[in-house]
């Protein structure tokens, strides 16, 4: 337990005193400062509020050039904000010297195709509706034979309210806040959990290329390095995780934004536990057996990538399917998902971020992903010895598998190799 | 000459022919359909065709007819609100919507569901009113036919928006075409990056198992730079191609099930597609010569790896700054990265797409980028002859730029873990 207690030890302190890590840990924030801060400076608007919250500029005059023949009035409410040009060589002048800030061309058959072309000197990919509202209205209104009335009725035909006949009474799954929240929380989790494990498996990569995980063993046991390793990275990824979150919360204090989220958009303290308790046993599984790969590979031979990305695949699965999972949070593939350990993390703290999930639910995907912690966490430690004296043998995604299923390949019990004796 | 060709030729099976790289490539055309995949089952989960009932509490709608509801939805009236409800509760419908009987002023509807109706089915109600109030208020005095006036009113107008001088258009309804600079941008920036940071690693990684000494006795350092350079890029545009072709086929196939006419209209002005050319040239020999130089003077691959990937994010720093950057275009933010070599790809890939950008910009960005990549390969070669026989150390940068003293210090040579 003692040495356990010193291999943990160690590992956090070499941890968070690499250049690398305190580069990330203090970059990061100063990367999403500068990302927040510097672009609303430099465009004058000190506020940082983005550009589409800017006011909105007052109309500005523009032209049309009607082929199609149907525009006979203006409506008044848009009166003087259109000027008529007989073809689009003069309305292009009038744009060139000023006159007019953009204009519109109404094809012979606008009628039959619904066309429109409208012409802007520069126009810009996040504005590119501009003023097009006036022609729309302008185009309604002629149809209709000039009755601005009935134009509005059209345009907007109901003033909506919405009953939900459900036992619940929730916010709407799938949309704003209740859709981006449980998507938030996830992707952190799943980021998290990935860059702790990387950590891990970087750390045991570089002590295997190192030899000293050779000279460990002498005094430790599998378990013990194991054990020590895992535990002091998970506290290093959560260290990492709350100077962020703190720093964040920081910026957004500085930016003179407060946080006053609405009530739909705070995740209830439940959910904040469940994230610890998946994080944990995700954690466990993914850094277990990425650890395992770093203790076989060293920190990069070739293959060895290929086997990084099957181990992780299945928790990239949920993320992919959240847009399937976050409406239909009770539906089939769902559960399944949450229940099963290496999509479970993932997949059942997007469902709890929503909410409406049985609490057995939980429960049971927890009891599953600590079963699956323990065994994965024993094959590995199992498969520690065996993969020291494999120094310097070629890597290969088949020998590793075979080697947590227990079975070894015949050419890893050759212990001399081209690399491991110099 | 020949040994050039040797090294370049070696160098390019030895990436190209293993399942790694098979792997990468099958990974993003698999990626992309997977995400293609994704969305149309979204897409088909937002449509519901089931009946919508309605309760008209206001007496104004005409009776349903093919004329006011066209769609796959059929609407069914209910006399009451019970009965519509009955009907829900028992499957029947997927919604329905209550008209209060003031909604002629008012325009109050209500909609009930047990579960949210699919999009298509209240777009589609809501074109039934409006095709309801068109038949109610027609006028003989209209320019147009009630039936064109409904067809215009249901379909909407389609508004594209095109610059002045024709470079750029944008239509609402093909977003594709106007996205192109940009995927053609991170198109280049994947080449980029996985064809640099394999350059620093295969520079790295033969100094470091010493492979690089025992070429050295038959190679000139030229040779060896140029042959890797050669046979890495030649992997990279491999690799690009490949996935062109792949995503080319996967779409022509998926367009062909899915009879996606937007496909055929997928357009980039030459000048944009110019644009981007003559940036991503000087800007890859650039990263290459500073690829080559890390290597050569880093301790180990996985300190190559790091660097390399610190360098490679700066070349996205911009589409953080997107917004900011295409609205105003002309701005400190814009000019500054387009103009910064690091940059200079993204912001052109994100200024020419979704925004403009005078010619002296290009101009001023070319030439220095050009200066850049030249001061990078003298970088390279001089890193290269300095760092290659450095087992395990690092070549100073201040000794690499000629600043500091040339005579590596005693405890350094042959190096620690030199000595096996």
């Amino acid at each position: 337990m003692n040495k356990t207690w010193l291999v943990l030890r160690n590992g956090i302190i070499s941890q968070v005193t690499r250049k690398s890590w305190l580069l990330v840990t203090c970059g990061l924030p100063v990367l999403l400062a500068l990302i927040m801060l510097v672009p609303p400076l430099l465009r004058g608007n000190p506020s940082g509020a983005s550009a589409s919250s800017e006011p909105v500029t007052s109309p500005t005059v523009e032209g049309y050039v009607d082929q199609s023949g149907l525009i006979t009035r203006i409506p008044d409410n848009v009166a003087g904000l259109l000027r008529p040009y007989s073809d689009e060589a003069s309305a292009r002048r009038a744009m060139a010297s000023g006159e007019i800030s953009a204009y519109y061309l109404v094809p012979a058959d606008y009628v039959e195709s619904g066309d429109l072309a409208y012409v802007l000197p520069d126009p810009k990919a996040f504005s590119l509706d501009g003023q097009s509202w006036v022609m729309r209205w302008v185009l309604l209104v002629n149809m209709v034979g000039g009755d601005e009335g009935l134009a509005q009725r059209l345009q907007n035909p109901v003033n909506l309210r919405v009953r939900a006949l459900t036992p619940s009474t929730g916010p709407e799954v799938g949309e704003g806040p209740a859709y981006w929240i449980p998507y938030t929380t996830a992707m952190i989790l799943y980021i998290i959990i990935i860059m702790s494990s990387s950590l891990l498996r970087s750390s045991l990569g570089d002590e295997k290329k190192n030899r000293v995980l050779e000279i460990l063993m002498v005094s430790l046991s599998p378990q013990q390095i194991l054990t020590g390793k895992v535990v002091a990275l998970a506290v290093v990824g959560l260290l990492q995780t709350a100077i962020w979150a703190g720093t964040g919360y920081l910026l957004l204090k500085v930016a003179g934004g407060t946080i006053n989220l609405p009530p739909a958009s705070q995740l209830p303290v439940a959910v904040v536990l469940w994230a610890l308790v998946f994080f944990i046993l995700g954690y466990g599984v993914y850094a277990s057996l990425l650890a395992g790969l770093g203790a076989l590979t060293g920190p990069n031979v070739p293959g060895s990538s290929t086997a990084d990305f099957v181990i992780i695949w299945p928790m990239i699965i949920p993320v992919f399917l959240m847009t399937i999972i976050i409406p239909n949070v009770n539906g089939l593939l769902a559960v399944l998902l949450s229940l099963f350990p290496p999509t479970a993390p993932v997949a059942m703290i997007t469902r709890l971020a929503v909410g409406g999930v049985p609490w057995w639910q939980p429960v049971l995907s927890a009891v599953l992903l600590g079963v699956t912690v323990a065994l994965v966490f024993r094959v590995v430690a199992r498969a520690f010895r065996a993969q020291v004296l494999m120094s310097g043998q070629a890597f290969t995604s088949r020998g590793y598998f075979a080697l947590l299923m227990g079975r070894e390949e015949p050419d890893t019990r050759s212990d001399c190799s081209n690399v491991g004796l110099e | 000459m020949p040994r050039l060709w040797l090294i370049a030729a070696n160098e390019y099976k030895r990436h190209v022919l293993n399942r790694g790289f098979l792997f990468a490539v099958l990974s993003v055309p698999l990626l992309i359909g997977a995400m293609i995949g994704l969305i149309m089952l979204m897409e088909r989960m937002r449509v519901n065709n089931r009946p919508v009932g309605y309760v008209d509490l206001s007496g104004s709608l005409v009776t349903q007819s093919d004329s006011t509801n066209a769609g796959p939805v059929q609407f069914v009236a209910f006399p009451s609100e019970d009965l519509a409800q009955s009907a829900l509760e028992a499957g029947e419908l997927q919604a329905y919507y209550i008209l209060a009987d003031d909604y002629e002023q008012s325009r109050k509807v209500e909609l009930v569901f047990v579960q949210s109706p699919g999009d298509n089915a209240s777009a589609q109600f809501y074109d039934f009113l409006r095709l309801n109030r068109l038949h109610k208020d027609a006028r003989a005095d209209w320019p147009l036919s009630l039936d064109l006036v409904g067809r215009r009113v249901v379909e909407g107008t389609f508004v594209t928006v095109r610059s002045a001088d024709g470079v750029r258009v944008y239509n609402e309804s093909y977003p594709v075409s106007f996205l192109l600079p940009f995927f053609i941008g991170l198109g280049f920036i994947v080449l980029l990056t996985s064809t640099s940071t394999t350059l620093a690693q295969a520079f790295a990684e033969e100094k470091e198992n010493r492979t690089i000494e025992v070429l050295a006795t038959s190679v000139s350092p030229g040779q060896l730079v140029a042959g890797k350079v050669l046979g890495i890029s030649a992997m990279g545009l491999t690799e690009l191609g490949a996935w062109v072709a792949a995503v080319s086929v996967l779409l022509g196939i998926l367009s062909r099930i899915n009879s996606w006419g937007w496909l055929a209209i997928i357009w980039v002005h030459p000048r944009t597609l110019a644009t981007i050319v003559v940036v991503a040239v000087p800007t890859y020999v650039m990263f290459a010569g500073l690829m080559i130089a890390l290597g050569s003077t880093v301790a180990d691959v996985q300190e190559s790896q790091q660097i390399g990937g610190v360098l490679s994010l700066l070349f996205t720093l911009p589409i953080y700054a997107t917004e900011a950057m295409v609205e105003h275009s002309t701005g400190s933010l814009a000019i500054g990265l387009s103009l910064f070599p690091f940059t200079a790809l993204v912001s052109f890939c994100l200024l020419t797409g979704f925004s403009s950008v005078p010619w002296w910009q290009v101009g001023a960005s070319v030439m220095i980028l050009t200066l850049c990549a030249t001061g990078a390969i003298w970088l390279a070669g001089r890193a290269f002859r300095l760092g290659m026989l450095r087992y395990g150390k690092r070549v100073d940068w201040r000794e690499l730029l000629g600043r500091g003293s040339r005579v590596p210090e005693p405890s350094g040579s042959p190096g620690r873990r030199g000595i096996p």
